[in-house]
Formats: C-alpha cells, structure tokens, sequence
C-alpha cells in the first residue's frame, strides 16, 4: 500500500459537492402544484385518482393495497407485501412517489411541470 | 487453490458484514427503504487489502447471507440488494486502483454506484422509469454513510499493517503461491 490508502484527495471533495448540487438542482426544479395521483401497476396505469377518498387496489380476487388520498396527501394501507415498506412511507405530496417493489405497483403524485417524465413507461 | 488463510479471511469478512447489515436496520433511516449502508465497509477494507477475487467473494457472499438472515433470498429485494453490492465492489475495486481519489472518494462512488444499480433493478422490476425519482435522496443519505466507512477503513488497515508489520495483501499473495 502507498499513496492509494490516503483518507482524502482533493477530487473526493469535488465529488461529494457534484451529488448534494445535483440534489438541489433536481428538487428546486420539480414543481410542487399537485393535481391528480396516478397508479401504476407492472408500469401501466392502473388508476388516475383525482377526488379524495379510499381506493382499494384489486387485481382480479387478489387485493394488493388501500390507497388514501384526502386531496393534499397520499398514503398506502393494508399493503400485502412482506416489509410494509409503502405503509412506513407515509404520507406523500406533490412530486412524490410511493414504490412497492413486490406488489409492482408505483403511486405517483402527480406534478403539472414533469409530463415528459410522466409518460415515460413500458 | 485457494489457501485456507484467504478462505478464513473471506468469510469473516462476509460474516462481519452481515451483522452489520442486520444490526444497522435498527439504526434509523430518514426513508422507509434503504440503509446507511455500513455493511459496505467490509468490502471497502478488502478492496484496500486484497485482490479482486477476495473482493467479489466478500460482497457476493455478505449479501446473500444478510438475504439469508433477513428471510428475503430469491426475492427482488434481496437481487437488488445483491446488485448493488457487486456493482459497488467492482466500482471501488477499479477506483482504488486508478489512485486518482482518497479512500473517502472511493467510498462515496461505490454508495453511488450501489444506489444506482438497486434502482435500475427495481425500474425494470416494477416496469416503471419513475423509480429513478427516489435516486437523489439516496444519492445524497449515501454520503454520511460512505464517509464513515471510508474513515474506519483507514483506521482498520492502519491497525493491521502495525500488528502484521507487513502489508497484509502481500502476505496473502505469498502464501497463495506457496500452496500452488
């Protein structure tokens, strides 16, 4: 071991400044007006919820979650999945997403800026 | 052949990293998903100590045993969490050797590199691009994490070239051609 073992070089501290810019670079231009919140199950729209309320997910006889939108917030209940990761994500506003990875299912909340994003799915 | 040194070497490696990355599940996270990503620090000290094979038998075998104790194995949680690791290893491993960042630098490309690689499995698994939308927040909560590891990394092979008094990775390539 030489020179590799040194704790800090100076491109070290250029690529920690490069990520935390790019994180404010990407959340200072999302938009934060919501309007509508968009399921999507296997990357196809499965629902598009504009009015508050509780929605059940079903797919088929089998019921994957209970999505709650009270028109500011959206949350999952009931999840089936093993780690409850969506549960614990808790509420969720504008520009945010709630991913469950076994379900396969994507709750976006959706922004009036990001639409080229938004329909980018296969 | 592979000495029975290197053999014992590789699994305490694996096995330390797994109980960390049981233990650190207890560590409060700011997001539901992910972890500080502590475990990692095994394969950091082998990518500073040991040769690629060692590297990649360690972040293999650390996440397929933390699947294993997480009672997640063959699902996609765990196929990403096992991409991740690889992809991490393999990251540090050829950014130690360019020599063009610290260990801290190494450290933080290999969180990236694991973040990044879990999201690409976990788009494709769900079909659905939008899953890079949680990509900064863990890019940027990577950061702290990265930097401890890379910190007890330069304290632990500090700690083994005094006890060694030799470099341990040359002691290791020494005995491996002995027993050939």
């Amino acid at each position: 071991m030489n020179r590799r073992g040194k704790l800090f070089k100076k491109y070290d501290l250029f690529l920690v400044i490069v990520i935390v810019v790019g994180f404010f670079v990407f959340y200072s231009t999302r938009s934060r007006e919501g309007r509508s919140v968009e399921v999507f199950v296997e990357g196809k729209l499965f629902m598009r919820i504009a009015a508050p309320g509780t929605y059940e997910l079903c797919d088929g006889e089998k019921c994957l979650m209970k999505v709650v939108f009270d028109g500011q917030k959206v949350h999952v209940e009931d999840s089936n999945c093993p780690l409850k990761i969506c549960e614990r994500t808790g509420n969720v506003g504008p520009g945010g997403t709630i991913i469950c990875v076994p379900n396969k299912v994507l709750i976006k909340f959706r922004t009036n800026v990001d639409t080229a994003v938004d329909v980018m799915t296969w | 052949m592979v000495s029975s040194r290197k053999l014992a070497l590789i699994s305490s490696l694996a096995s330390l990293g797994s109980v960390i990355y049981f233990l650190e599940t207890f560590i409060p996270f700011p997001l539901p998903f992910g972890r500080w990503g502590l475990s990692n620090l095994v394969v950091l000290i082998a990518v500073v100590l040991y040769d690629w094979q060692t590297v990649f038998a360690v972040s293999l075998m650390k996440s397929v045993v933390s699947a294993l104790i997480t009672g997640q194995l063959f699902s996609i949680v765990s196929l990403m969490s096992i991409a991740g690791s690889v992809t991490a290893a393999t990251c540090e491993y050829v950014t130690f050797h360019t020599s063009v960042f610290g260990l801290t630098g190494i450290s933080v490309l290999g969180s990236v590199a694991n973040n990044v690689a879990q999201s690409i499995v976990g788009a494709v698994s769900i079909k659905s691009w939008s899953f890079l939308l949680v990509l900064p927040n863990m890019l940027i909560l990577g950061i702290p994490g990265a930097v401890l590891n890379a910190y007890l990394t330069e304290r632990v092979v500090k700690r083994a070239k005094n006890s060694f008094g030799l470099d341990v990775a040359q002691k290791v390539t020494n005995n491996e051609n002995d027993s050939r």
